[in-house]
Parts: C-alpha cells; structure tokens; sequence
C-alpha cells in the first residue's frame, strides 16, 4: 500500500538496468492529509485525462487502494455534474 | 453491511447533493426546500449541514442547461428518509439532477450535535439564464488550443502509455482545462 511495485513489461531488451519511466509513488499516501473527496474536482482533474477518462494507476501511480477510492470519487463527481464522462474538441 | 438492523438511537449519515435549474424563480427554489425540510421532519430524520454553493458551471449540459445552482446537505435518518427526499427531488421540475451518498452507518443521535435549517437558506444567489457556452470556433476545433489539446489526448492514450512524460503531460493537461474554465 505504501508504495508500488515497479511495473515490468519485460521488455529492456537484455541491459537488465533500464526500467520504464520512474518510480512511482502514490500521492495519497505520501500525503495522509490529502483526502479523496468527490465534491473536490479541481484535485480528482489531476487523475482524469483531457478526454475524461480515469488515468490507469501504472501512470497516475496511485496505489490500487487509492486508485479504488479515486474511481468511486470521479463517478460520483461525474453524476453529479462536476467532472465530465468525455470531452471531446 | 448497511442491510444490518439499526440500533437503538442511531441512525446513518447521508449527504445529497441537488442541482437547481439556473433559470428559476427564487420562490422554486425555497418551495423545494421546504419540501426536503418536510421530507426530514415526517421521517425523524435530523438536518445537519446546509450549504448553497451557488451557480456553477455544469462539467456538462443537463436538460439543455449549462450552469445550475448547487444545494449540499448532510442529514441522519434511516432508508425512508432518504427515499423521501429523493421522491421530492425527482417530481419536482426545477431540480436538474440529485445524488445520494451515506457517509456513515450506525451513528448514535446523540454524538451529533450540529443542526441545519433548510427554512433559513434565502437562496439569495444569482438565477440567470445560462450564458452561451460553446462558440462556433470551439464546436468546430478551429480554436487555438483545440490541436493542442487533441495531441495531448493522443499521447495520453492509455494503451500508448510507456511513462516518461506523458505522466506530466496528462497532469498538466487536465490542469489547463480547469484553468480554462
Ligand atoms: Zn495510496
């Protein structure tokens, strides 16, 4: 829950050393004092992308506890009107 | 889990959320609300937080409208009370959409001494008519940011993924819009 498991998608190519993009760490748990709340979608914007959908949890980083927490959080805020379904241009 | 029989003085915490039309008469608005203080009161539920957030954007359009006026409320009651404040919301054309969430099950009455009175919200915000939202430049993608902004959703595919940058790029993607707004 702390943190998250380096995601390998086995392909470095036999030099063993280069992992895919960074270490990533959950934003909600290295912050205790940020909560995930729908009525805040100015914060839940952080995990949606331009189109709306819900950023997958290998990008956004977020631990699968609070990635589960921050999906609920959208779809409420979606219902009501305060996060989009889809955006589209 | 919350199928499970309440014990004595205790009840479950709700809060709902109502979107008002924008384009109402303040007196719908208070008509509503006394319904919803009515809806508590028959119920033996017990109002604790009213908040009137006003007008805002919709994130997107309901019934043709833009805007709406937002109502918060936190309440303790069981099933029935909330059965019966939706059952108001839903006949009552003034109101756009509602959501319901419970909060909290089992809370013992006593602990919870904050009270809330639908009555006194003069719903002194503004109710206008909707302001134009989309202009043909933005319907059309011929606005300036619109080629930005579909780069960046191509990038941020989720099958295209592979991490280095594109994280801050959806991260400040999804900032730009707020700001825009
Ligand atoms: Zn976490």
């Amino acid at each position: 829950m702390e943190t998250n498991d380096d995601f390998d998608r086995g392909d470095d190519k036999g030099d063993g050393l280069r992992r895919r993009g960074r270490k990533r760490i959950c934003r909600y748990c290295s912050d205790k004092a940020m909560l995930i709340d729908y009525k805040d979608p100015q914060a839940l914007a952080y995990f949606i992308t331009e189109r709306g959908k819900i950023v997958p949890r290998r990008v956004s980083g977020a631990c699968s506890l609070h990635q589960r927490e921050l999906a609920i959080a959208i779809k409420r805020a979606r219902i009501i009107a305060l996060l989009p379904f889809t955006m589209t241009d | 889990m919350s199928r499970v029989a309440l014990a004595q003085g205790h009840a479950r915490e709700f809060e709902t959320i109502y979107i008002l039309r924008p384009n109402i008469e303040r007196e719908k608005a208070t008509d509503v609300a006394g319904k919803l203080n009515d809806a508590i009161t028959t119920t033996k539920g017990v109002l604790t937080t009213v908040e009137l957030w006003g007008q805002r954007r919709l994130a997107y359009p309901i019934a043709k409208h833009h805007r709406g006026v937002y109502v918060f409320m936190k309440y303790l009651g069981k099933g029935d009370t909330v059965a019966e404040i939706e059952r108001q919301l839903r006949l009552s054309d003034s109101v756009l959409r509602y959501q319901t969430i419970q909060l909290r099950n089992n809370v013992l009455l006593e602990t919870v001494t904050e009270r809330a009175d639908l009555a006194s919200v003069s719903f002194e915000v503004a109710f206008e008519p909707d302001e134009p939202e989309f202009t043909v430049e933005r319907e059309l993608g011929l606005d300036a940011q619109a080629a930005e902004r579909r780069r960046r959703d191509r990038d941020t595919d989720p099958e295209e993924f592979d991490g280095l940058n594109d994280e801050e790029g959806a991260a400040a993607g999804a900032r730009n819009r707020w700001e825009e707004n």
